[in-house]
């Protein structure tokens, strides 16, 4: 696994991926996400509210070999597999980037190519991408853009957090046709009616079937893991 | 010949390591725990038995509804049942009257006979607690504490308590250190409950059911009761 914040470097295969996507952008879906803005959380929302979406154990995060849904915690693990940084670099921070973390098995937008995203394709299903790059306005397909603050959902701004630490870090809405504003306090919000209206409000976008509960249970226990680690284990 | 009670009695007397009995009083979340304790892979279950039709896991609340669905019920209306209860339709077949003779509504001895014929175990239920002294070659849970905090009116100021088992082999269990908020209390509950058992952990899982339970019960009593 391999992820990155910062701006898109698009010495990559940039062009051909544009075209795959717009080609057909009925199949795709990305989710614009700032690191530590819950990026992860939101995919397995999303998927975990419809068949619609591709889903397979290789995109699961398990570290042993468990076949998880996209709302499944690992059951032989306390998380999910940890994040390296890049080129086999591994975050130095274990804790964190296994205890309180949703971590999927994709490939940033920034990082694949056309072929592997062809190759992930499937008959009538949407393929959800990920992307940091806060930027890019390139596609027609329907974006998930996370916008807002993360400062009140965790206290770890001012520790070592990795995944975390993003004291006024604002993410600004975008307001193109084809873009949704998640806002993630409201989402991630301990309230269950603020988290709720965020939720249908996103299912609406994207047409899902709401499943509030799992995906509210879901996000229970990455708050009670996060709180943990802020509490105990930091 | 219609099932009567004591058909199912014997049999659990016969197959006692095929059953664990949970003794509780209402409102003290045993449905919870039968659905925890049944959720593990040396428990059996069936989805029908769920009281609800979406998802073949005890830990999952339904989707396409609010919650579990609700069952005739002396003390419960729709709203607690509905809302913030995780009721079984099964696991529960004695009633609390004392001159019971037959298995309760909705309860089939043929499906008690098929899992001790396939060797399944099973976590039962009841309020009824007399049967303490019959079951004793069975795993009894007897669930100790004080009311769990639900905002059910009949139960307000009122003390839990239960008679002293102390000479019996059961196993006292305090189910609030088990739905604390509190992850450790939550854990060194759980993890009595799994050695008690024998059972594989599964702390992710039991632990976001337990989560989800416990913001039910503040949302039903923050605007509901």
């Amino acid at each position: 696994m391999s992820e990155r914040q910062g701006r898109l470097s698009k010495a990559n295969d940039w062009d051909n991926i544009v075209r795959v996507i717009n080609k057909s952008p009925k199949n795709f879906c990305i989710i614009q996400t700032y690191s530590g803005f819950f990026g992860s959380t939101v995919y397995r929302a999303i998927v975990g509210s419809s068949t619609d979406y591709v889903w397979d154990q290789s995109m699961c995060g398990a570290v042993a070999n468990e076949d998880l849904g996209p709302l499944e915690w690992p059951h032989t693990t306390e998380g999910y597999a940890i994040y390296e940084r890049n080129n086999d670099v591994m975050y130095p921070y274990f804790k964190e980037n296994h205890l309180a973390t949703a971590h999927i098995s994709i490939d940033m937008l920034e990082y694949t190519t056309a072929k592997k995203i062809i190759s992930k394709i499937k008959q009538n299903k949407i393929l959800l991408l990920k992307t940091h790059d806060m930027t890019p306005r390139d596609f027609k397909c329907k974006i998930v853009r996370i916008v807002g603050s993360i400062q009140n959902i965790t206290n770890l701004n001012d520790s070592n957090s990795v995944f975390r630490d993003r004291d006024g870090v604002y993410i600004e809405p975008c307001h193109d046709n084809n873009f949704f504003n998640l806002d993630v306090e409201k989402f991630m919000s301990d309230d269950y009616d603020t988290y709720c209206n965020e939720y249908l409000k996103l299912c609406s976008f994207l047409e899902l079937m709401p499943n509030i509960n799992n995906v509210r249970q879901y996000i229970l226990l990455l708050k009670d893991k996060i709180n943990r680690y802020e509490k105990d284990i930091l | 010949m219609k099932t009567t009670i004591e058909h199912l009695n014997k049999l659990i007397e016969k197959y006692p390591d095929n059953f664990v009995i949970i003794f509780f009083k209402g409102g003290m979340a045993g449905s919870a725990l039968c659905r925890i304790i049944n959720s593990h892979p040396e428990f059996y279950y069936k989805q029908k038995y769920l009281n609800q039709k979406e998802y073949n896991d005890p830990l999952k609340f339904p989707d396409l509804v609010e919650g579990f669905n609700v069952q005739d019920h002396s003390w419960l209306g729709f709203k607690e049942q509905h809302l913030s209860c995780v009721h079984l339709n099964f696991y529960t077949p004695w009633i609390n009257s004392e001159t019971q003779k037959y298995i309760a509504s909705g309860e089939n001895i043929l499906e008690y006979l098929d899992l001790v014929n396939k060797n399944h175990k099973v976590a039962l239920k009841t309020h009824n607690f007399s049967l303490v002294p019959r079951f004793n070659q069975s795993k009894r849970i007897v669930l100790e504490g004080n009311y769990l905090d639900r905002g059910f009116d009949h139960l307000k100021n009122m003390n839990y308590e239960v008679a002293d088992y102390s000479k019996e082999d059961v196993f006292k269990f305090n189910i609030q250190k088990l739905m604390s908020p509190e992850y450790d209390i939550f854990l060194e509950a759980y993890i009595k409950l799994v050695q008690e058992l024998n059972l594989t952990p599964k702390i992710n899982s039991v632990r976001s059911f337990i989560l989800m339970w416990l913001e039910r019960q503040e949302r039903f009593k923050r605007t509901l009761s």
